[in-house]
């Protein structure tokens, strides 16, 4: 009986952490919520290309603990690219590399408090705006 | 409800004397009327019966008050567990709400803290440096073998704001003769962005021709080679284009159909040839113009996405008045340009070409036709080592004022071969060869060099 009892809470927490096993692994881009950023321009403000978004300045946010999912995935270059991309770009036209933030709890506190921020996380909460799930 | 089942329990041994009493009784009156004591029996048997039926009626009333009662006892402790479970799942939102708030909490320390931890710690500032060796196998502007000091340079992008944008760079470094340390304002531009297609810039820039000029520029340690193509000399070592201009730029930005659009156009003091005759070079008047005429110049590039993503073309045009000092030679000049580079790979190729359709404004030898070019073909067979060739060639007219006035306005030839070596992310070390074949008035001028550098950014 006892057996049986705690194969049934195996099964049981096996099937409850299935979504969570399903949902490793995804980018999750999220912005301020007065920002109507097109998933389409992910790519460009995270490369330099683009700046203004809607009247408003872009305000961009890296999260180190999913940084190599969101390159493989969004920005699609390895970090020493992407560290070489903003080298370049700061050296030509004087533009400023985003902000690391060290965690999701981070990245969703300066995105909701920063306008004209956008940032990725694991795992978006509901009051924050969700731009593109990768 | 206890009590009426204590009553059942005592009813039970009454009815078995009862019983006994009657077999008793019946022995007894044996000798008596038969038909009056069956009669009184019949009467005594009766009401027991009553009596009988009477507590077994009860002892179901009470037995079927009694199941009802269990089934409450039962609502009522499932309640009561419930109760107890939604006060402990209470509890547990409780304390998870504490800990959200504690961490909200915590995370606008931090972001007050990193704000003002960036305000103390003050502006970053970035930048390159070069150490290296030279050889060359004949004395070039009396230059021999030995180490060099190369270029110190300093920049920094001040945050000044949400639309603001300035790059400031200085470089030091040992003038061409190495008898002093120079110390220029490479870059001191200020600019104000409207939208990402236009940003207005103001101050002294990086002459946007090409892609080489402002990708690389002083940047030893991202640049592919450790000299520039000669054709795009700085104009302290002979460069036959403006690197540099003091004036007014646009730039900006826009998806197109398949890529990227980026464009700069600027207007800016005119150079001017000065220095000795024979040596003299391209003075950007940086501090002041010596003429009314001012340069002008733009660059439009394409950028593919897509299959080709790395891949840029562009054009450029440049148009202004040069006047050499010391004589009444002034030309025109105007160069018009078109390069491709390729970032992609593994692949670094930048190609380069420039036709120069000058005037003589002084004289009456008309106009003049010159070229000039390079293509750099760099491969990266693996991460950090990238070996490159590059071919230069430039056919320039001797009878252009301009060039005839240029210290290194001759035709020329050079093929170059080396590799990059990256140590580190920021720390590359370089080694290269040329060979090189230049039509002075005197004659064919060869000769050869090899270079080491080792250049570092921070």
């Amino acid at each position: 009986m006892t057996v049986i009892s705690q194969l049934s809470r195996t099964l049981l927490a096996l099937a409850l952490s299935l979504p969570a096993l399903a949902m490793a692994g995804d980018v999750i881009v999220i912005s301020h919520s007065s920002l109507n950023m097109p998933a389409g321009d992910i790519r460009d403000a995270y490369i330099g290309e683009k700046q203004i978004e809607g009247g408003t300045k872009l305000v961009i946010f890296d999260n180190a603990a999913l940084q190599k999912d969101f390159l493989d995935k969004v920005v699609q270059v390895d970090s020493a690219k992407y560290s070489s991309i903003w080298t370049k770009k700061g050296f030509r036209e004087g533009l400023n590399p985003p902000a690391v933030k060290a965690t999701d709890a981070e990245v969703i506190a300066a995105v909701k408090s920063t306008p004209g921020a956008v940032g990725y996380v694991s795992k978006a909460p509901a009051d924050v705006k969700v731009v593109k799930k990768f | 409800m206890q009590s009426i089942a204590s009553t059942a329990r005592h009813c039970a041994p009454r009815l078995l004397a009862l019983a006994v009493s009657l077999c008793f009784s019946s022995a007894a009156l044996a000798g008596t009327s038969e038909q009056a004591r069956i009669a009184e029996l019949e009467k005594k048997l009766e009401k027991s019966m009553a009596l009988i039926e009477q507590l077994s009626k009860r002892l179901q009333q009470v037995e079927a008050n009694a199941a009802p009662a269990t089934a409450s006892a039962d609502k009522a402790q499932a309640a009561a567990d419930q109760a107890t479970a939604s006060a402990h799942a209470a509890s547990e939102a409780l304390v998870a709400q504490q800990v959200r708030i504690e961490q909200v909490e915590s995370n606008l320390v931090q972001v007050a803290d990193t704000s003002a931890k960036r305000r103390e710690m003050g502006l970053p500032v970035h930048g390159f440096a070069d150490v290296g060796y030279a050889y060359a196998s004949k004395p070039l502007d009396n230059r021999k073998s030995g180490f060099v000091l190369g270029n110190f340079d300093l920049y920094l992008t001040p945050d000044l704001g949400d639309r603001v944008k300035t790059i400031i760079e200085l470089a030091f470094e040992y003038d061409e003769k190495g008898n002093s340390v120079g110390t220029d304002v490479e870059r001191l531009q200020m600019g104000y962005t409207f939208s990402d297609e236009l940003t207005l810039w103001a101050g002294r820039f990086h002459t946007p021709y090409g892609y080489w000029n402002t990708a690389f520029h002083h940047g030893a340690q991202i640049s592919p080679s450790i000299a520039r193509p000669r054709l795009i000399a700085f104009e302290d070592q002979g460069g036959i284009l403006p690197s540099h201009t003091i004036g007014a730029m646009a730039s900006g930005t826009s998806r197109v159909e398949g890529g990227r659009l980026n464009y700069e156009a600027f207007v800016g003091n005119g150079s001017r040839l000065s220095g000795e005759t024979g040596s003299k070079t391209l003075d950007y008047n940086a501090g002041k113009d010596d003429n009314n005429n001012k340069a002008v110049g733009a660059n439009l590039r394409y950028t593919f996405g897509g299959v080709l993503d790395g891949v840029t073309v562009g054009l450029n045009a440049l148009r202004e008045q040069i006047d050499e000092e010391n004589t009444v030679n002034k030309t025109r000049m105007n160069m018009t340009g078109a390069f491709v580079a390729v970032d992609r790979d593994n692949w670094e190729i930048i190609s380069e070409y420039y036709k120069f359709r000058n005037q003589d404004l002084s004289g009456n030898t008309g106009k003049h036709s010159s070229w000039a070019g390079f293509a750099h073909l760099g491969y990266a067979i693996n991460p950090v080592w990238t070996p490159f060739v590059r071919l230069e060639k430039a056919a320039l007219d001797q009878t252009d004022n301009y060039f005839l006035g240029n210290v290194n306005g001759r035709s020329y030839q050079r093929q170059v071969l080396g590799t990059k070596y990256n140590l580190t992310n920021t720390t590359a070390l370089k080694l290269e060869m040329n060979r090189t074949k230049e039509l002075q008035p005197a004659g064919e001028f060869q000769y050869h060099e090899a270079r080491a550098q080792v250049a570092i950014r921070f």
